[in-house]
């Protein structure tokens, strides 16, 4: 059995005051015993893949996921899409209790291709247990790529989501992510915009109960001029949940005439919830505009008295709010069956008053 | 190729003249127990503040320095000369200043505004005051303003020890701890209840000396339903050595109280402003910041506003202009810890000719701040590419009963307002010109209008035929 770990994660591209707790997280004592079980389905995964280093491209929780890369007991998954092709994968990940294991995805989209990944993770309802997915996607010219992430873990897991982007020119990423289960979730994206006119869409989505929490770090890296990126954050914290949301548009020298933007949107259903949230942008480039926008608060007063007029109990107004919420990033899914699957999942979770 | 807007660094000839030192007294270099020790001596403190001076060395000792913001590397504080005492005395005639140290501050223009529109002002040159005076009418309101050093054993001695430090603690960080081993000079005022103080206050910090630093303290106290308006000013001329500025200002606002600190900074490029700021605000209070940072090669500067009173408010207000060699990290911090307070930052950075300006904040909504509001609005303007702007926003909150709201934008001057000026009978340079000005302008409009039209000198000068 090998060393358990210690890690840093999310760090924040510029550290600010220590006393805020926001410039990194740590991880203790993380060991990874297990493989977890992965079916496919779409196209088959490719070696073609294997002949880039996908270590190259930096992911959003940083560079500690390497070391538990190292003691992942699966080897990678590569999936490929081929020049001028249109190709959907799906990737169930199915997690029994008690499991702890790193499962590593390579992504290979060529030239002019399209490809839509759909990555769910799911366990049984109280299971416990560590799920790591690290995904790395290289992009090649005018490759298009949809990756879609939805998370229905037990309420004993914790999960270590971590994405690295690679866009080349004209390439474009779009990540719909919907984070629901789990009683600890780490999510790290980071895109590195290179090429002329790439481009990054991101969509997430949480919803905090209980204990949960929710530690994320997006980034969006500028190299490539007219790249575009935007991230949009949407979630509601009940009970005594955490979330911290960092976002980062970091526009390099070189990046003229990009645009990025950043939007959050937190809804705080209660006293005992915490948000802590640091958009940042990072400017080295004259001739760029970005923008970030946050609104934290609660719930809109005239809307609740609106629902409430109509015959609903405060409750179950709420609840629709925030469900309304959810399902404005889980439209953005795009599969039929993801997207039953998560409004079953929040059906389930309302109906046992979680 | 597009023509680029191009602004000039900011025209220090007033603020470079430098004044030889002849028959000052000046500490050794650096920073041991027995340089505080003879420094307390030099200063007659009361025992107590020996103590506290020692006791924060102890602490300065054991601190780090930040791992975050800009580097430090070029500060040592081993050739650092942490108390330069001019060949004078306090004085509360113009007439009875030396003549050379008199003739620096009135090309800075400090008489003049006193004459015209200042309450009462403070000149402070090197480590001590050379000058404080406030008007008979003032006084007789029951107003108090004195240096520090007649405010630690006179009248007011047990107020002061009761609030010295107590709100910037030496175990904040370094520079806090290094302030409270080596601090002097600096101003107290006491606004008894109910008084307004109708024009403002000022004090003056001018550091003349090469490779000294700094230390003065500033604790104000507007109490219970009072008014003030305090303006600080600080200039150096440039050497080639590192000067450094770690004051200190502490505020204490009563309940319905209102205190505006407003701050012109224009240090020397070879100055590290460390300076820290703090207000404690009770209920109905208001404390209203406005800053204009200009000066410095580094500076790290936050104020931090604590609203601890039911309905307490704060503004911020504030413009950086970081030009070559310039790292300029300013912000501000707000803690909201009462129900139904409420806080607004405004801030304004422009970035030129690879000068870094970082915007740089905290809002912590506690749990007991419920129907508490917060809004937060940057904006950078980035003038070329060798330039650069970083926006650093935190928040925490931790009420469900708050309305919390952050937008910040970054860009370039836009065309088409250059255009629809343009198209307005304004030339190019001057429609590039406005709108740089006018950037600023939710600093100048915040000031009294004397302060407002330097402001817009010191910018217009920048922009006067450089624009093209």
């Amino acid at each position: 059995m090998g060393q358990k770990l210690n890690m840093k994660v999310n760090r924040l591209p510029v550290r600010t005051w220590n006393w805020l707790r926001m410039n990194e997280s740590s991880l203790d004592q993380i060991e990874i015993t297990d493989s977890c079980a992965v079916f496919t389905e779409g196209a088959a995964e490719s070696a073609a893949a294997g002949k880039f280093d996908f270590s190259t491209i930096a992911a959003g929780m940083g560079k500690d996921m390497d070391r538990l890369a190292e003691r992942g007991k699966n080897p990678p998954i590569r999936l490929c899409s081929t020049a001028g092709g249109k190709d959907a994968v799906k990737l169930h990940f199915v997690y029994e209790s008690e499991q702890n294991s790193f499962q590593e995805v390579q992504v290979l989209a060529e030239e002019g291709s399209v490809l839509t990944v759909i990555m769910d993770y799911t366990s049984g309802k109280a299971d416990q247990g560590l799920a790591a997915v690290r995904i790395r996607l290289r992009l090649e010219k005018d490759a298009k790529v949809r990756l879609i992430q939805i998370q229905l873990l037990g309420t004993g897991y914790a999960m270590l989501n971590d994405v690295g982007i690679s866009c080349a020119e004209g390439a474009s990423a779009e990540v719909v992510q919907l984070f629901l289960g789990s009683e600890k979730t780490y999510s790290g994206c980071q895109a590195d915009l290179a090429g002329r006119g790439s481009g990054l869409t991101a969509d997430i989505g949480y919803l905090g109960r209980n204990e949960q929490k929710y530690d994320m770090n997006y980034t969006a890296v500028h190299k490539g001029v007219q790249s575009m990126s935007s991230i949009r954050a949407i979630g509601a914290l009940q009970d005594r949940s955490f979330k911290l949301f960092r976002g980062t548009i970091d526009f390099q020298t070189g990046s003229s005439e990009s645009m990025g933007e950043e939007k959050e949107d937190v809804l705080l259903l209660s006293d005992g919830a915490v948000n802590q949230t640091i958009p940042l942008i990072l400017c080295g480039e004259e001739n760029v505009q970005g923008n970030h926008g946050a609104t934290i608060g609660r719930l809109d007063e005239e809307l609740l008295f609106y629902l409430c007029s109509r015959g609903m109990d405060r409750e179950s107004a709420c609840s629709m709010i925030v469900r309304a919420r959810i399902e404005a990033v889980c439209q953005k899914i795009g599969d039929e069956e993801a997207q039953r699957q998560v409004q079953n999942y929040l059906e389930e979770a309302a109906g046992s008053g979680e | 190729m597009e023509e680029k807007t191009f602004v000039d660094d900011i025209d220090r000839s007033i603020y470079d003249i430098k004044n030889e030192e002849k028959d000052v007294y000046r500490l050794q270099e650096g920073l041991t127990s027995a340089i505080v020790q003879q420094l307390s001596r030099e200063k007659n403190d009361p025992a107590w503040m020996e103590l506290f001076r020692l006791r924060s060395l102890q602490i300065y000792n054991n601190m780090k320095i930040p791992d975050w913001g800009p580097s430090l590397d070029g500060l040592d504080i081993d050739h650092i000369a942490t108390y330069v005492r001019p060949n004078t005395k306090m004085k509360r005639k113009w007439s009875e200043v030396p003549e050379e140290i008199k003739e620096t501050f009135e090309r800075l223009g400090i008489p003049q505004a006193e004459r015209k529109s200042l309450a009462g002002v403070g000149a402070q040159y090197d480590s001590e005051l050379v000058y404080h005076n406030v008007r008979r009418e003032v006084a007789e309101q029951g107003v108090v303003y004195t240096d520090m050093e007649s405010a630690l054993t006179g009248e007011y001695a047990d107020m002061v020890r009761n609030h010295f430090m107590k709100l910037v603690k030496p175990t904040d960080h370094k520079f806090a701890a290094l302030h409270g081993a080596v601090w002097s000079g600096g101003s107290f005022v006491y606004v008894p209840p109910g008084v307004s103080v109708t024009i403002p206050l000022q004090s003056y910090f001018r550091l003349n000396a090469p490779g000294a630093g700094q230390f003065e303290h500033t604790l104000i106290i507007v109490d219970e339903g009072a008014d003030l308006h305090f303006i600080e000013g600080c200039s150096a001329p440039k050497y080639n050595v590192a000067n450094l500025h770690a004051g200190c200002v502490e505020l204490y606002v009563r309940k319905h109280a209102r205190l505006r600190y407003s701050t012109i900074e224009n240090w020397s490029k070879n100055m590290y402003n460390l300076n820290t700021k703090r207000a404690v605000v009770e209920e109905g209070g208001t404390i209203e910041w406005v800053s204009g940072s200009f000066g410095s090669h580094v500076s790290c500067l936050y104020p931090m506003s604590i609203l601890k009173g039911r309905g307490a408010r704060m503004e911020f207000t504030g413009i950086t202009f970081a030009g070559k060699g310039q790292n300029l990290d300013t912000g501000a911090k707000v803690v909201h810890s009462a129900p139904e307070t409420t806080s607004f930052m405004n801030t304004r950075s422009i970035s030129k000719d690879g000068g870094i300006s970082t915007f740089r904040s905290s809002v912590v909504v506690s749990k007991g701040a419920g129907k508490s509001k917060a809004a937060v609005s940057c904006q950078s303007l980035m003038l070329d590419s060798q330039s650069r702007s970083d926006t650093i926003p935190a928040m925490d909150i931790r009420t469900q009963d708050a309305d919390i709201g952050h937008e910040a934008k970054i860009g370039r001057i836009s065309d088409e307002a250059v255009f629809y000026l343009m198209s307005r009978g304004l030339s190019e340079e001057d429609a590039k010109a406005m709108i740089v000005s006018g950037f600023a302008e939710n600093v100048s409009k915040e000031l009294p209008l004397e302060y407002a039209v330097e402001m817009n000198n010191l910018i217009r000068l920048e922009m006067k035929g450089s624009i093209g």
